[in-house]
């Protein structure tokens, strides 16, 4: 078994450096044969990497304990699907399905392109091949299918932290979310390579890189709620590093996202995307260093190895090459066309990466700031979430004001006329503005409520006039709508994602804004308070679970008469000597009531931590409305401009305005109410 | 609108300054010694009960929010800050975002808001 596993890795790492040689030498001769040999190779890397990700898998299911790694994850006691998640619940077996993954995705990206983009595919092979080589080194290194010399009867079990259906999807949606960007990053350096800068690679890999980006963003969700729900330190998001490691990259591809779609529009920033991409994927390729290393200090550090050299090494020479590129394809890179004028959704996308970047630039500085003072022979620091909340909330207004102004601004230049499109968001915003004054008595919450609303109040006003437009040629506001999101689906599912993340907004500023806590020790039957709620201590039970000690409270809460059963329960693992707290939670849409189960006498009085968590539901809610958004982003174009917006060539043409309101996109959607080329097209 | 409106009135109930509040607010400026990469307002540890007992009764004599961080920087050193200072190389760290705001913004409005200037004939020309 572990000779199949271990023959696999070495078949698909051999299988890689001749797809890298091969897609190389038939990019560089433009010779097909040896560009789809390459192609082949990669496949069939992937293939053999499955191999291998299967044997270990059946290792770990049947408990095969010859085999180091199931010793180290699993036990008897592991329940089946935690003997599935045990695949990456540790550094060998991460580091094999962080490559099966890159694999899979690869060979997806080479298989779709190479047919309408067979020079750029063949020198994307070639990168990406050259990637997976070098995590497959790694998995070499690391050796998943290391035996022991006799098989012990029974197994040391998975950390009973990662027991938890969160942890089912959270690693594999950021690592689909950091391979998938290795996609944009391939096609960029072909792009370099082959001179072809258009917008080409950058409508050739949107889907890949608007599914890592949902990928990576609904795995730091999934993380939250999982830290939120088992951690119980009454939060979601703690600034620590490894998750600031994969904030950084979904940072930088949120501004690549939006700086992409003016290349495909006006042929702009060409340059600049590439430096996008090259970012995005070198901070997630840094990340996985970060968080497989264990060299920042983390509650992430279940795994911990020797292989850091080898991955800064390469995270260094990912970034440099493709500057490398740059610097020599620098005459062809300079011809963009530039911006007319600032005033204009070119200029709201320009300050929008300006914002996205620095707020990456100053995360990432945060997350490295310790380890720099420590390597210059400096004292041990932190940077926590004060300074991370401190360098968020400016940013964070600032976002809501710009996605509100973009929403209304046309392409090119606006002309004088454009402030009346924001007059009821900016009355929606004062109006805000003075009451939460009143309300709130906070500034920082104060300007994020009036920016919010501003926000809000412009994303509703586009798809209010959509609508309006079916209504005003008698087809209804609800046609209208529909045919917005046909015609249009990346930008009114862009929209959707915008309200999502209002919504978000709203949960994370109540959350972070007002919580209330309280630490008590009681006797059973004392009460306690925490913020309006009373809170009675009823008993205390003794239990156990197969690998721990547990005790559960009774905590009863009294609202409106009825009284409601709280059970925080408080896991103590011997083996591993960790306790874990359950939290027993009440959610509302107003607010959560939060209790943990802290500690616990010999004559049954009990220390409970509890928190009031204003809105956190709202987190959710937005995370998920965003992510049907882009969903929506990813389905297919109707109406007649696809042909365009394949491959076009810029400048496309300019249309003039033909009535004042409402903007292109309402044009668009008329023209298809109307039928077909109705209004003439481009 | 709905939204932000709920976010108000829930609000409402919320804002106050107490003794709760403050406490949180000195525990999550400080690190908690014993465990890794957790504010003391966040950590699970005993120690950092005790520690955010000890910023209770502190807090609760009168102690300013100041004089009680500087009371655990004594006892544990500059390491137990959950963020370094804006003093010597922290400076570093508390410019750089607004550097890199400031930077790219500037550099925008250099490289691109310099064209030309605004004028009534071009109102509504360029939405294409």
């Amino acid at each position: 078994m572990s000779e199949l596993g271990g023959s696999a890795a070495a078949l698909a790492l051999a299988l890689c450096a001749y797809a890298a040689g091969a897609s190389f030498h038939g990019a560089r001769t433009g010779s097909t044969r040896w560009a789809d040999s390459g192609a082949r190779a990669l496949w069939a890397a992937g293939a053999a990497l499955t191999v291998c990700v299967a044997t270990l898998l059946y290792a770990l299911v049947t408990w095969d304990f010859r085999l180091s790694y199931v010793v180290r994850n699993t036990s008897l006691a592991t329940p089946l699907l935690y003997r599935v998640t045990a695949l990456w619940g540790a550094q060998a077996g991460s580091l094999l399905f962080w490559s099966w993954l890159l694999a899979l995705v690869a060979s997806a990206a080479v298989a779709g392109q190479r047919r309408q983009h067979p020079q750029l595919s063949a020198w994307a092979c070639a990168v990406l091949s050259a990637v997976l080589g070098f995590f497959l080194f790694l998995v070499v290194l690391e050796r998943p299918f290391r035996t022991l010399p006799f098989a012990p009867a029974d197994g040391r079990g998975l950390n009973p932290l990662l027991e938890d259906p969160g942890m089912v999807a959270h690693p594999p949606l950021l690592y689909l979310g950091f391979v998938g960007l290795a996609v944009p990053y391939a096609f960029a350096m072909a792009a370099l390579v082959t001179r072809r800068l258009d917008a080409g690679w950058v409508a050739a890999t949107r889907r890949w890189t608007v599914a890592s980006w949902l990928s990576l963003g609904a795995g730091l969700v999934v993380g939250g709620w999982w830290a939120y729900r088992t951690l119980g330190w009454g939060g979601y998001w703690g600034w620590d590093p490894v998750e600031n490691a994969a904030l950084v990259p979904w940072l930088v591809a949120t501004a690549y996202l939006h700086s992409a779609v003016v290349q495909e529009r006006r042929g702009a920033f060409a340059a600049w995307n590439l430096t996008l991409v090259v970012l995005a994927f070198g901070t997630a390729v840094l990340g996985t260093f970060l968080t497989r290393t264990g060299l920042v200090v983390s509650v992430h550090s279940f795994a911990r190895s020797e292989i850091g050299p080898y991955f800064l090494g390469f995270v260094a020479l990912l970034l440099a090459a493709p500057f490398a590129l740059v610097a020599w394809r620098w005459d062809d890179l300079r011809g963009s066309p530039p911006v007319d004028d600032l005033r204009s959704r070119e200029g709201a996308f320009l300050f929008n990466n300006v914002l996205f970047l620095s707020f990456a630039g100053a995360v990432l500085v945060g997350t490295l700031y310790p380890l720099a003072i420590q390597a210059a022979g400096g004292p041990q620091v932190f940077v926590g979430p004060p300074y991370f909340h401190a360098v968020a909330a400016p940013v964070g207004v600032a976002l809501l004001v710009l996605m509100g102004v973009a929403v209304g601004l046309p392409w090119r230049r606006a002309g004088p006329g454009v402030v009346a499109r924001f007059r009821y968001p900016l009355f929606a915003a004062l109006m805000v503005a003075m009451g939460s004054g009143v309300v709130l008595r906070r500034p920082g919450v104060v300007a994020a409520a009036a920016a919010l609303s501003f926000a809000l109040s412009a994303t509703l006003q586009a798809f209010h006039d959509a609508g309006r437009a079916g209504a005003r040629i008698g087809r209804g506001y609800l046609q209208g709508l529909l045919e917005a999101f046909r015609t249009q689906p990346r930008r009114y599912g862009g929209y959707v994602v915008h309200l999502g993340v209002l919504v978000m907004v709203v949960g994370i500023v109540g959350s972070h804004g007002y919580v209330r806590e309280r630490e008590v020790t009681v006797r059973p039957g004392q009460t306690f308070t925490v913020g309006p709620y009373v809170l009675r201590y009823r008993s205390l039970e003794a239990g156990a679970t197969a690998l721990a000690d547990a005790r559960r409270a009774t905590v009863e809460l009294r609202e409106d008469g009825r009284s409601l059963l709280l059970q925080p329960v408080r896991l103590f693992y011997p083996r591993w000597g960790q306790v874990v707290s359950r939290p027993a939670i009440r959610s509302t849409w107003r607010e959560d009531v939060y209790v943990v189960l802290w500690a616990f006498q010999p004559d049954g009085s009990a220390t409970f931590r509890a928190w009031v968590n204003p809105l956190v539901r709202w987190v959710w809610l937005g995370a998920l409305l965003a992510a049907v958004g882009t969903v929506v982003t990813l389905g297919p174009r109707g109406g007649s401009r696809r042909a365009v917006f394949a491959l076009g060539p810029w400048p496309l043409r300019q249309q003039p305005a033909r009535d004042g309101h409402g903007g292109r996109a309402v044009r668009e959607v008329l023209r298809a109410l109307r039928g077909p080329r109705a209004g003439g097209g481009p | 609108m709905a939204a932000v409106l709920t976010a108000l009135w829930c609000a409402g109930a919320w804002a106050s300054g107490d003794l709760d509040e403050r406490v949180r607010a000195v525990a999550s400026r400080l690190m908690c010694p014993v465990c890794e990469g957790r504010t003391v307002a966040d950590s699970t540890s005993e120690l950092a009960a005790q520690m955010r007992a000890v910023i209770r009764e502190k807090l609760a004599q009168g102690e300013t929010e100041d004089a009680v961080l500087a009371y655990f920087v004594e006892r544990y050193g500059p390491s137990v800050l959950a963020t370094p200072p804006a003093a010597g190389s922290g400076w570093v760290l508390w410019l750089a975002p607004a550097a890199l705001a400031a930077g790219g913004a500037g550099y925008v409005v250099y490289r691109f808001g310099r064209r030309s200037p605004w004028t009534w004939a071009d109102d509504g020309e360029g939405e294409g």
